[in-house]
Order: structure tokens, then sequence, then C-alpha cells
């Protein structure tokens, strides 16, 4: 999977390269907010039940394509039985890039990659042996580890109004040493607006 | 990958005709095709180089004729260099520069007077640019974490594992005043490193439970600078203060393993130099006190070692058209203390060199140098020539003698024979008498430069090197069968013994330079032994026969930057800790389910590929750089006793002011 990714995001690179006269940067700002579920069925989902996630995030116009950046929360509770009451909270904090393609008048689809960091909240951490024995290990409350996600979304625009919907389907991989992997569907809705001056002066 | 690779190279060199035939032209021993982010990142983008880790935070260099245990190349810094070698193990991390400051990196990779000072294995020339006038301020911080955290596994016993803690963080400042005609400049720096893999944590972190308390396993750097210079005229002077204190886990290879010590550097240096016309001359002082200390740890181990160098030096040089002279002398005093020695050493160092454009195509270049301790001399002396045979085709040849003294080695047994018995509180016994010799070697260097097109350059280098004595210091550990200590190794005799043998190296080097926008360069080296002694060949194992390196740098718009290196490098044999191969090491008690792992003489080969990109913002005041570094997540490991480094990102914010 990795060394997909990496073709991927070469390629990438190269569609940055090429497409680099393709049109002045900075000059649209989008505000983008949804919520997500988690679809994959695997070891992970099996051991852990996630709450609906929410993001928030931001995306603007950079040569070929877009720079965005933005964060997701997600809740997770055990579900194997083994792990008594523990649960976490996971933060995907990110940067990225998506090129879109215009499907229609008003509908666009984005492929893209994301990378980030996975910061993970424990609310009772794991401790070894049991609590209270001598000599007890207790894990760390907070951990961070990297995460790359890809993913593809649909973007329809509400007419002639800033506004749009969109719906994406993610894959996030944290790189814990047995994996996190995460597949999710979104839904969410985006406000498009012209990039103040000072903000552009900043990002140039 | 490779496919995929290459047909994306072929794919970028279709879409930059705009600037094609822009080739630029660069000095062949400076680095261009990366982003550097850490210190050590240069040492793995200079090609002829190697260097080896325990702890993924200080390597050891070879840089070409000592091999690892040989003196370290010696690092300036605008010209005035600084010593933070302490046995021969230095860490780059001390440098008190971000490497965005570092403007240009030059190096070399032979034995050189090079600005008033012996390089005894070569040089990195580190030069940073003036100030601006008025006040500047920079500032910068870098973060890095290795994947394979436990993450929410660490719930699960059967799946559980050891903590991976993050690299860092980095913190580098500067502030600085530019006047017309002088400025003021100050640097503060301060890198951290957990070393929290299992192969080495297990070890160092054995040391740090003292009177019932585990202390933090934990390496930090910290250091400062401050700079004045002034120029009127043909004149300029400039002095700098340089300080550093740094809790570290030296690796002692006498021991066969790392002792915590508080290591600092102090250094004052002031310089006066004049111009005019074609001749140059400079003057010198310099006042470097390096120390060992105590630092806390269960062993009661303490280097208790200090060394004050004053080093006068004095040089003038001409140049015009046709010729180039450059002559000097140095004079150092040096005055050691370590345990119950008191040492004083005074040494003189003469050199000299001529550079002459005898003809358009044609020209010839000849040193000497003379170094003169108390018992002892070496002389050191090259001659060479370049000849432009046809427009895109040069050919240099290269003859060298080089002799160092014993105390230019660095080796710790110098200081043993001297009165300093750090071996007796270790447990270290020898049975032979350390080599008092000096090293001595002859090597010879041709080098062909081809130009294939405007902007593609074919470098073919072919260098022999014969040893006639070479001191190696050698210590076959034993394993210690007491896995809860975490100590695993035991010192059995050590020897220091003067080996001889010859080596050859071959490099092939390929650039191409398109514009500012696209360069991407491939340089491959093999190494191998002809013959010598049986421990000579045995010392060599430790560097790799083959590396390879490929790194490209592009630049699509003027505030976005991306660059890739790809890296092979054979394997390599560890013969001193034979004894360990195969047994078994241990995460450390207490902790939860224990962690196994086995240790391995022989440290694979490997391919690696680290991407780079860097973004500017408000008109290139603020830089983010994103790093991931050996993106195919294979087995990275240095030496036997080195962690696996696994797939590191690493994150850093410049600003500039």
């Amino acid at each position: 999977m990795l060394r997909k990714a990496t073709a991927f995001f070469l390629f990438l690179l190269s569609m940055a390269a090429a497409g680099r006269a393709q049109q002045s940067s900075y000059e649209q700002i989008r505000l983008d907010a949804s919520g997500a579920l988690s679809l994959l069925d695997n070891s992970f989902s099996r051991h852990w039940e996630s709450s609906p996630g929410f993001h928030i995030g931001t995306r603007i116009n950079y040569h070929a394509g877009n720079l965005e950046a933005g964060v997701r929360y997600s809740n997770y509770s055990a579900r194997d039985p083994a792990y008594d009451e523990a649960s976490f909270s996971a933060y995907f904090i990110y940067i990225g890039w998506e090129y879109p393609f215009r499907l229609a008048r008003q509908l666009t689809f984005a492929p893209g990659l994301r990378f980030g960091n996975t910061f993970l909240a424990f609310r009772n951490p794991a401790t070894y042996p049991a609590a209270g024995v001598w000599a007890e290990y207790v894990f760390d409350s907070h951990e961070s580890e990297f995460a790359y996600e890809l993913f593809g979304r649909l973007e329809y625009k509400l007419g002639n109004s800033p506004w749009h919907l969109h719906s994406s389907f993610s894959y996030n991989r944290t790189l814990t040493y047995h994996p996190l992997p995460v597949g999710l569907l979104s839904l969410g809705i985006s406000r498009s607006l012209s990039t103040p001056s000072w903000l552009k002066n900043f990002l140039q | 990958m490779i496919r995929r690779l290459f047909i994306l190279l072929l794919f970028l060199c279709c879409n930059t005709p705009d600037v094609l035939g822009q080739a630029t032209t660069e000095k062949k021993d400076s680095l261009a095709t990366s982003i550097l982010i850490k210190p050590n990142d240069i040492l793995q983008a200079i090609p002829e180089w190697t260097a080896a880790t325990t702890d993924g935070f200080a390597y050891r260099v070879h840089s070409g004729r000592y091999g690892f245990y040989g003196p370290q190349p010696t690092v300036y810094i605008d010209d005035i260099p600084i010593d933070f070698s302490y046995f021969n193990w230095q860490n780059l991390n001390m440098l008190p520069l971000s490497t965005d400051q570092i403007k240009v990196i030059g190096y070399h990779s032979d034995p050189r007077a090079h600005h008033g000072m012996l390089a005894r294995s070569g040089y990195l020339d580190l030069r940073t640019l003036p100030p601006d006038t008025g006040f500047s301020i920079y500032s910068s911080i870098t973060v890095g974490n290795q994947i394979e955290d436990p993450g929410p596994w660490s719930y699960d016993p059967s799946r559980v594992t050891p903590n991976i803690d993050r690299r860092g963080p980095h913190y580098i400042s500067e502030i600085a005043y530019g006047g017309s005609r002088w400025y003021a400049k100050g640097h503060l720096s301060l890198r951290q490193h957990q070393p929290t893999n299992l192969n080495n944590n297990h070890r160092i972190g054995s040391y740090s439970y003292v009177d019932g308390v585990w202390h933090p396993v934990k390496t930090t750097v910290g250091n400062g600078l401050a700079e004045v210079g002034f120029h009127t005229g043909n004149w300029s002077f400039r002095t700098r203060g340089l300080l550093s204190t740094n809790d570290e886990y030296v690796f002692f290879q006498p021991f066969g393993r790392e002792i915590p010590a508080v290591t600092g550097y102090r250094q004052l240096a002031v310089k006066a130099s004049r111009k005019t016309g074609s001749w140059s001359l400079s003057a010198r002082y310099l006042a470097n006190h390096k120390s060992m200390e105590y630092r806390v740890n269960n062993k009661g181990y303490n280097f208790d070692w200090w060394r004050i160098n004053h080093l006068f030096s004095l040089s003038s040089g001409y140049q015009n058209r046709w010729l180039s002279l450059e002559s000097g002398g140095i004079l150092e005093i040096s005055n050691a203390r370590g345990l119950q020695m008191v040492n004083q050493q005074s040494l003189a160092t003469l050199y000299g060199s001529i550079s002459s454009q005898l003809h358009r195509d044609h020209s010839l270049r000849a040193g000497l140098n003379i170094d003169i301790a108390t018992h002892e001399t070496a002389t050191s002396l090259s001659i060479g020539s370049t000849h432009q045979l046809t427009d895109d085709w040069s050919i240099s040849a290269v003859l060298d003698y080089n002799e160092m003294l014993n105390y230019r080695q660095e080796s710790s047994t110098y200081w043993y024979r001297r009165g300093y018995d750090l071996f007796s509180q270790l447990g270290i016994t020898h049975s032979r008498p350390f080599s008092s010799q000096k090293n001595s070697s002859t090597q010879v260097k041709l080098t062909n430069d081809y130009t294939l097109a405007p902007a593609v350059s074919l470098t073919l280098e072919g260098t022999y090197i014969d040893h006639h004595t070479l001191n190696i210091p050698w210590q076959v550990v034993a394993h210690d069968e007491e896995q809860y200590t975490g100590i695993y190794t035991h010192p059995r005799d050590f020897a220091f013994t003067a080996e001889h043998g010859s080596r050859f190296r071959l490099k092939l080097g390929l650039t191409q330079k398109v514009g500012p926008g696209f360069t991407h360069e491939l340089n491959m080296i093999h190494r191998y032994n002809r013959d010598g002694t049986a421990r000579y060949h045995s010392y060599w194992k430790q560097i790799p026969k083959q590396q390879l390196r490929y790194a490209v740098k592009i630049r699509p718009v003027t505030d976005l930057s991306f660059s890739a290196a790809a890296f092979y490098r054979s394997t390599a044999n560890w013969k001193e800790y034979q004894n360990l191969e195969g047994e078994q090491y241990r995460s450390l008690q207490p902790q939860y389910p224990l962690q196994y792992g086995t240790f391995h003489t022989r440290t694979p080969s490997f391919f690696n590929i680290d991407i780079t990109a860097r973004k500017w913002f408000w008109d290139r005041r603020l830089a983010t750089t994103f790093s991931l570094r050996n993106l195919l997540n294979t087995e990275v490991r240095y030496h036997t006793l080195g962690p696996d480094q696994a797939m590191q990102f690493i994150i850093k914010a410049s600003l500039s002011l």
C-alpha cells in the first residue's frame, strides 16, 4: 500500500510541475465542514467502535490544484471486552493537495492526498502489569503518529451561490506498529470566498 | 518502483523545455540537490562519504582514508574551525546553526591544510551569508516522529509494542545587526533526541536507574555562538565565542558501548586579515576548551577529562591570473587533564601550496605540510595536474603522501600512554602495547570529467590508497548473558595496532542541471580491499562496498520546492561484535510484556527513499518543510548496536525577519 501511495504521490508531484502555469494562485479560498462515517471492516474496526467523525478544513487554489489543511475528530470506544473501559479520541491534522476535474457545469471530482499526524488521547491509558502492582508501567495518555489519506471528493455547486455540497470517500492509514486503516464516507458543505488581500500576501 | 521513478524522471524532463540550456555552474564539491533539514543530512548527501550511527542522532563518518575509527572531518563555520571531536566521536548536532542559514557547503575528502588548520581527514566548510543591514531575526523549530508506536493496541497484550517517541524538538534562533562596516550576531540552538528504539533503549536506559529514580533516556545538545565583525579599507577583523553543553551518551569504541557524559565545548576566536592587490595576509588566535564530565549513571562512569588548546596561525597568499601561492604556520599549545593525568603538548605546523596555470588547458599544483611535535615529525605532500584534453573532456591526477602524528588521531590510547587510566575504571584490559606509530599512506587519484551536453556532466574517478601504517583500535567485546542488566557487552582485550593494506575506490557521477528549477544527480561508489593484514580486512568490512545515491530537486514555482533522494547501501559487517551474533536483547524492566530482538553482526543492505517539500510564505519570510524519511519503511540499520530506523517524518518551520 505504501508503495502505491508513493507512486501516486510522485504522480501528483509531476502533475504539479506540469500544470504550474495553469491559473493564478490564491484567488479563492474555500471553507469546509463535514461529518464522516467509518465503513471498512477490518481488525481495527472489529476491536474499536467509531463514533461519527467531524471535519473542518480549508482549501485554496495553488497553481495546479488546491492546497488544503484541516482537522478531523473521531471518538473510539473498545468493542473488545478484554480492553475493559478503554476509549480514545483521535484528531487527524493534515495538509494536502487535490486536483479537481470538472465533470459537469456544477459538478467536480477531485482526487487528492493528505499527510498529517493522528493525535491520540487515551482516557484510561493502558497499564502493565495490572494497576497498583509494583513497578507498573503506564503508557502515555497522549500519543501521535504519522498518517496519510487518499481521497476522492464529488462537489456540487448550488446555483450561483457561494455554497457547495460535497461527498467524499477517503482511505486513511495511521502508521502505528499495527496500522490503523480507516475508510470514511463523508457528507458536508463548503463556502467559497475571495481570498482577503492580507491572506494572499501571507501565502505568497 | 525503479521503473516508476524512471518514468517520472522522463516525464519531468519533458516538462521543462522553457528552461533548457540554462545550465548552472557550481563548484564540484558543494551540495545543492537536497533540501537539508538536520545537520546529519549533510553527511548523507556527500556521495564519497559514509556514516554510521548507534542512536540515530550522532554519526561517525568515514571520509575516505581512516574509516569510522579515525579522525573525523574538520568542520568550519565561515573559515573558522570548530573542534567538537571527543576521542573521534563527533556530534554534528552541536552546530549552533540551522541548515537554512548555511548557504554553501564545501567539502573535501583528503587531508590538507585549509583555512589555517590541518584538516586531518578532510573537511566540511559551512558558509553563511553576512547579516543584512539593520536588525534581522531568524528562528526555527523542527519536530520529527518515527512510526510504529503502539497506538490503541497498547491495550492488547498480544499486540502491544514499545513506545517510539518523537525526535526533537530542535530549536534554532539567531539575532543579528548589520551596519555599513560592522556586524554582530548571536545564535542559539537546542536539539533533543529520545533513543527509544528497542535495540538501543534497553542498553542506554540501563544506566538510568539511580537511587530509585529512572532518569530520562534523552540526549540534549545546547549551543550558543556570538560573533562580531568589522572591516575598513583592506582590513577585516572578526571575533567569535562559542559555548556548548550537552547531555549525551558517548559511544566509546574501546568499551564497545555508550557511556553517559556531559560534553562541553568553549571557543574563542580572533581573526584579522588584510588584502592588498594580489596579496593577502591573515592572522588568527583560537582557544578551544573541550571537556567530558560526569552524567548521572548507576555505574559511576566518569571520563573526567578536559583539554584546552591555544592555536596561533599566520598565513599569506598571492594570486594572479597564472599563479596562486599560499603558505602559513600554526603553533599549537595544548594542556590536558584526565583523572590523574596532566599533560602538555606543543606542536608547530608549516604548510604551503602552489597552483599554476601553465597553459590555458594545463595546470599544476603542489602542496606540502610538516607537522612537528616534540619527538616526531609528520610530513605530507601532494602533487597534481589538470589537463583540458578537449572542449568536453578534462583529466586530473593527484599523487599524495600523507603522514599523521599519533597525537592527531585523537585516540584515547594516546592519553592512556600519558597516564589517563580510564581503561582501568571501565575494566578494559589490553595485552600488547598500544601503537605509537604515525599513520602513513600514499594515494593516487585519477579523475575524468566529461561534458556530455551543455547541462550534463559525467565524472569517473578512481582512487588507490596504500596504507603503509594505519593504527586500528579493536575491541572484540564478549556477550553478557545477563539480559536484565541491559548491558549485553563486556569489554575484553583492547588492541591498538599498526596495520597495513591497500584499497581502491571507484566513483561514477552523473549530473544534470537545468536552470534553477530542476537539478538531479546520480552517484555510485564502489570500494574494495586489494590486500592487507587480517585486522585491516576486518576493519574495512564496516564500510559498505557499494553506495548509490540518486537525488533530484525540483522548484516548479518560486515559492515551492521538492527534493527526493533514493539511496542504496550494501551490507556491512561489524566483526568486533561477532560474539553478539544471534543473541537476543530485550526491553527494560519495569515494563509491559517483554519485547525481544536479535543482534546481527551484519547490517543488511538497504534501499530507501526520502522526499521533502518546502513551501515559502510571506515573501519568503516563513518557510515550512515537510519530509518523509525511509518512505519504503525498509530496515535501515548502520551498526550492530544501532536502531532499525523505520519511516520517519519531520516538520520544520522557520521564520526570517
